[in-house]
């Protein structure tokens, strides 16, 4: 009977509805009492409906099981102002997010250092530093490779060759951690690393070195700042930023686990 | 603790409720169980009748009892009661939703437990009047159980609580017109479902059928 009724008279059941609980208009009311008078189904619907709520409005409440009053205060959600361990997990969400734009800046100045061009630069550069000094840097490892090249030719020529093209290597695959020990590198391929348009031509090293590294042979006592040092400096820069990164982002996460399990 | 007391008009009720809360956002624990004590039956019935499990009812009426106190700042005002039974179905509802819930409520039988003919208890009784009461209420109680859960939540709240629609429509989330289409078509079912109580219900006439 429920299909048929559903089917045949659904828009008078929201006005059985209504009018089973006292709360239809009288408009709607009078023509649910027309329709009445004609349908037997509908009329013999809201006599079985009237029947079923008059049964189901005298059924008792279960009786709860037991009191559920709080034994202790709960800690309060504060929706009015963030304040406490809210305010301290924002402030270090922001300085571990600025960390972590440090850590990526100083990364990507370190890829830019170790790219292809740079490292042949830095190797040339770097060769050039102690061959000027005359082995002032024993303990360099890069400085070391380049010295032993470099003081066979002390007459000033500087005729570094490129090695041949079967033993000259593209840097980065040689170098399983580039930028981290050139001198390892350099070593390994027995020759100077070189880029490959650099090598296709053989020049002198002069007319492919810098200008003020070529031009001017360095003076006993002066030295430059090499490439070294300036790769140090940014491999304990980027090792700092590590730290202070991984640091935040651990307090970051000890208190968000604090602070949930107060709430 | 605060005994509520007996108010006369729900105006009075209203601002009973309304000082208690404003206790209770000062930390007062005892003011906030006076609001527990007056609620706690209908958010237990509510959660019952959704959950059809009197363990896991208690669980959600006591988690939801803890959270209204915890989220009382965010009570914007309005019925208390419609806002404590809507933190009560929201949380039945999840759980009704949960995968977890849904493997185990299909291989356990549940049983209401306690005394059957608690509710119907009266002192003039005779014993077998009491035992037909008790057979009414279960029967009652198993064909409200077998409606759909959008159905037997508006069932509940309507008739056997006895809200108005706007309550119902706060609580649930449905509009209004959802409410009255769902409520008929559980008060239609329950119909056939019921056939039997009226073979034994002296208190409701038999319909014509």
């Amino acid at each position: 009977m429920m299909n048929i009724f559903s089917n045949r008279h659904s828009k008078y059941e929201m006005l059985l509805t209504e009018h089973l609980d006292g709360v239809i208009s009288a408009d709607d009311d009078a023509r649910l009492t027309r329709h009445l008078s004609t349908c037997r189904d509908c009329a013999a619907d809201l006599r079985e409906q009237s029947q079923i709520r008059t049964l189901l409005r005298a059924q008792p409440l279960v009786a709860a099981p037991r009191s559920f009053a709080l034994p202790y205060a709960p800690r309060t959600v504060d929706t009015s102002e963030p304040g406490g361990i809210t305010k301290l997990l924002r402030s270090m969400q922001m300085a571990t997010a600025a960390a972590a734009m440090v850590l990526v800046a100083l990364v990507g100045l370190n890829v830019m250092q170790t790219s292809p061009t740079a490292v042949t630069q830095t190797s040339l550069a770097d060769a050039a530093a102690p061959m000027a000094e005359s082995s002032t840097a024993p303990d360099d490892r890069i400085g070391a490779t380049a010295t032993g090249e470099a003081t066979e030719e002390a007459d000033g020529t500087m005729t570094m060759m490129a090695a041949p093209s079967t033993d000259t290597q593209f840097a980065p695959s040689m170098e399983p951690f580039p930028g981290i020990d050139v001198g390892v590198t350099e070593r390994m391929s027995d020759t100077t690393l070189i880029s490959p348009e650099v090598t296709s031509k053989t020049e002198p090293l002069a007319s492919v070195l810098p200008g003020d590294l070529a031009s001017e042979p360095a003076l006993a006592g002066d030295t430059p700042p090499t490439a070294t040092d300036d790769r140090t400096a940014l491999e304990w820069a980027l090792l700092a930023a590590s730290l202070v990164t991984a640091l935040l982002a651990l307090s970051v996460v000890a208190a968000t686990w604090r602070s949930r399990r107060l709430a | 603790m605060t005994t509520p007391p007996q108010l006369d008009s729900p105006d009075a009720a209203g601002v009973q409720e309304q000082t208690w809360v404003a206790q209770a956002l000062e930390g007062d624990i005892v003011a906030f169980n006076a609001i527990v004590e007056r609620y706690q039956q209908i958010a237990y019935n509510l959660s019952l009748r959704m959950l059809r499990d009197p363990s896991l009812a208690e669980d959600v009426t006591q988690e939801a009892f803890f959270s209204a106190y915890r989220n009382l700042s965010r009570y914007r005002g309005g019925s208390l009661k419609s806002w404590l039974l809507t933190i009560v179905a929201n949380r039945s509802r999840d759980i009704l939703r949960s995968p977890a819930h849904k493997r185990t409520s299909s291989l356990e039988a549940y049983t209401e437990g306690g005394d059957p003919a608690g509710p119907w208890r009266h002192p003039d009784d005779l014993p077998e009047e009491q035992a037909e009461r008790a057979e009414t209420s279960r029967l009652v109680r198993k064909a409200i159980d077998q409606l759909p859960d959008d159905q037997r939540i508006v069932v509940t709240l309507v008739d056997l609580q006895q809200m108005d629609y706007e309550e119902a429509s706060r609580i649930t989330g449905a509009s209004l017109g959802t409410v009255k289409s769902r409520l008929f078509r559980g008060r239609q079912r329950l119909k056939d479902l019921l056939r039997p109580v009226w073979e034994l219900s002296t208190d409701v006439d038999r319909p014509s059928s």
